[in-house]
């Protein structure tokens, strides 16, 4: 009786848990719940990731839960760095719309290889009172060579007395170090090689958000978060360049440009940020489960961005399930994004008060289509694995396009 | 690599038509999720408690999307704050 009972608690907090950003879940009913993953993550002859996850939950008492996370990744391969072909080179590089194609050879600027490993860890205790009250403490730590991060946060969820609507609030703050792997962070815009290397660069990251859940039918849960963020601080890349650039004909632009000499990025030290997110799972009429959800991002560095996911489940009664998956993304340009520091508009040695090439600054477009599949062994565990392609498309940037592969294996434990 | 694109692209164009076969499947699924409001009682929500409906419904894979995309894309955040950061290149 005591085992049933506890089994349709949990599912009334599980079901009430919906709207509460990063709470930790009940699991079933039972007392321990370890989830373990990997993941292969590859881009087309650039990065490699291959990431290990494990999530351990566990209900401590009738009203607290305990949840840790473990993640290791190793990281390698060449990433761009900004730059056109190398300083001193005077490669001839065709307008960005041409830059297709492009393949920059051994010892070029215009790629920089890396290898990392990235050890995270990060703990999550949630306490519920009075069955409509909950309040989840975390905090986390992540350690690369050159890159330290640590956070805490704090959310609460309080449902209405019919607990149909759920309304919730979150703040977290995070402590970055970010560092060369040979140390220090190099001067903003000094030439390439060259400058000053300066102390390490440090930020501080502010995120709040608050959310209602609503069940709207029997069959449908629907979700509304708005999130406000603030970067200060150290918000350059210690590794991004940009290159100057004269056009070779300032009569005939289709002809290209010379490149002139590369620098070391600079970015602004504060961002501001905000979105609204919304997102709703419904199981329609022939048992399936519809997942889609929709974000509008914007942020004082003029970048605006929408994403849309649809997930759609198709679950049989052996307890295999698969489900295709697309996520649609675009974004604008930051407005200190240059393709390069254009020498006719900046002369021989001015500069813009920001400049950074990097990609991920740039105007683009993202897919990602794929499929998840697994099995459900009801009581024991979950099987999941999934297939997915990630293609991007760059307005301006000299790699205009990039695609990646990514596969992931999980499965979750349940015991006493 | 574009062998795989291909069998990804068709499964998922297979599978959503599969899922959408007819039109009023399709007008069903709609009307139901966005314009069949009630106020649901404490024993009609057995869909609802299963874990699929859950709106963070793997973590895993969450997790996994979250450190993808924050290290590839400008815009973040949305479904909520906390965990770790990363020196994404």
């Amino acid at each position: 009786m005591k085992s049933i009972q506890k089994k349709l608690a949990l599912a009334s907090c599980t079901l009430l848990a919906h709207g509460a950003p990063s709470s930790v879940i009940a699991e079933e009913g039972e007392d321990w719940a370890l989830d373990a993953s990997l993941l292969h993550y590859a881009e087309d002859e650039r990065i490699t990731v291959n990431k290990f996850i494990g999530t351990l939950n566990t209900n401590v008492s009738e009203s607290d839960k305990v949840k840790v996370d473990l993640v290791f990744d190793t990281m390698s391969g060449s990433t761009p760095s900004g730059a056109l072909e190398g300083a001193g080179s005077l490669a001839t590089i065709t307008t960005p719309s041409g830059a297709g194609g492009f393949s920059a050879s051994t010892g070029s600027t215009a790629v920089a290889d890396f290898e990392d490993t990235r050890l995270g860890v990060s703990l999550d205790w949630e306490h519920t009172k009075k069955r409509v009250h909950r309040i989840n403490y975390g905090t986390s730590i992540s350690v690369e060579k050159d890159f330290t991060s640590f956070g805490l946060n704090t959310n609460y969820a309080q449902d209405t007395t019919s607990r149909i609507v759920t309304y919730s609030a979150g703040v977290a703050v995070t402590f970055d170090s970010v560092r060369r792997s040979s140390g220090g962070t190099p001067e903003p815009l000094a030439e390439y090689g060259q400058g000053r290397t300066l102390e390490d660069g440090a930020r501080v990251t502010w995120d709040t958000i608050f959310g209602v859940t609503r069940v709207l039918n029997r069959r449908t849960l629907g979700q509304v978060n708005v999130s406000t963020g603030f970067n200060d601080g150290y918000l350059t890349d210690p590794y991004k360049l940009i290159s100057r650039t004269r056009l070779i004909d300032p009569l005939n632009p289709a002809l290209g440009f010379d490149e002139t000499a590369t620098y070391y990025e600079n970015r602004p030290s504060s961002r501001q940020r905000s979105s609204v997110y919304t997102s709703m799972a419904h199981t329609t009429r022939n048992d399936n489960v519809l997942h889609m959800s929709y974000r509008y991002y914007w942020d004082d560095w003029d970048i605006v961005s929408n994403t849309l996911d649809f997930r759609l489940k198709f679950r049989y009664e052996s307890g295999f399930f698969i489900e295709p998956h697309i996520r649609l993304y675009d974004q604008t340009a930051a407005n200190f994004y240059l393709f390069s520091i254009e020498q006719d508009t900046y002369g021989i040695s001015g500069f813009p008060e920001y400049a950074s090439a990097d990609y991920r600054l740039d105007e683009f477009e993202a897919t990602t289509y794929g499929v998840n599949f697994g099995k459900n062994f009801p009581g024991k565990g979950k099987l999941r694995i999934r297939l997915e392609q990630i293609e991007w498309n760059y307005a301006n940037s000299l790699f205009d396009t990039n695609e990646a592969l990514v596969v992931q294996v999980s499965y979750k434990v349940l015991f006493e | 690599m574009n062998k795989i694109k291909s069998i990804l692209f068709v499964v998922v164009t297979l599978s959503l038509v599969n899922g959408c076969s007819t039109m009023k499947d399709f007008s069903n699924t709609v009307k139901d999720s966005l314009f069949n409001y009630e106020k649901v009682k404490p024993w009609q929500r057995g869909e609802l408690a299963k874990e699929d409906m859950k709106l963070v419904d793997d973590g895993m894979m969450t997790y996994a999307d979250d450190h993808i995309y924050f290290s590839k894309e400008a815009a973040t955040g949305g479904k909520g704050v906390g965990g770790g950061g990363c020196g994404c290149n």
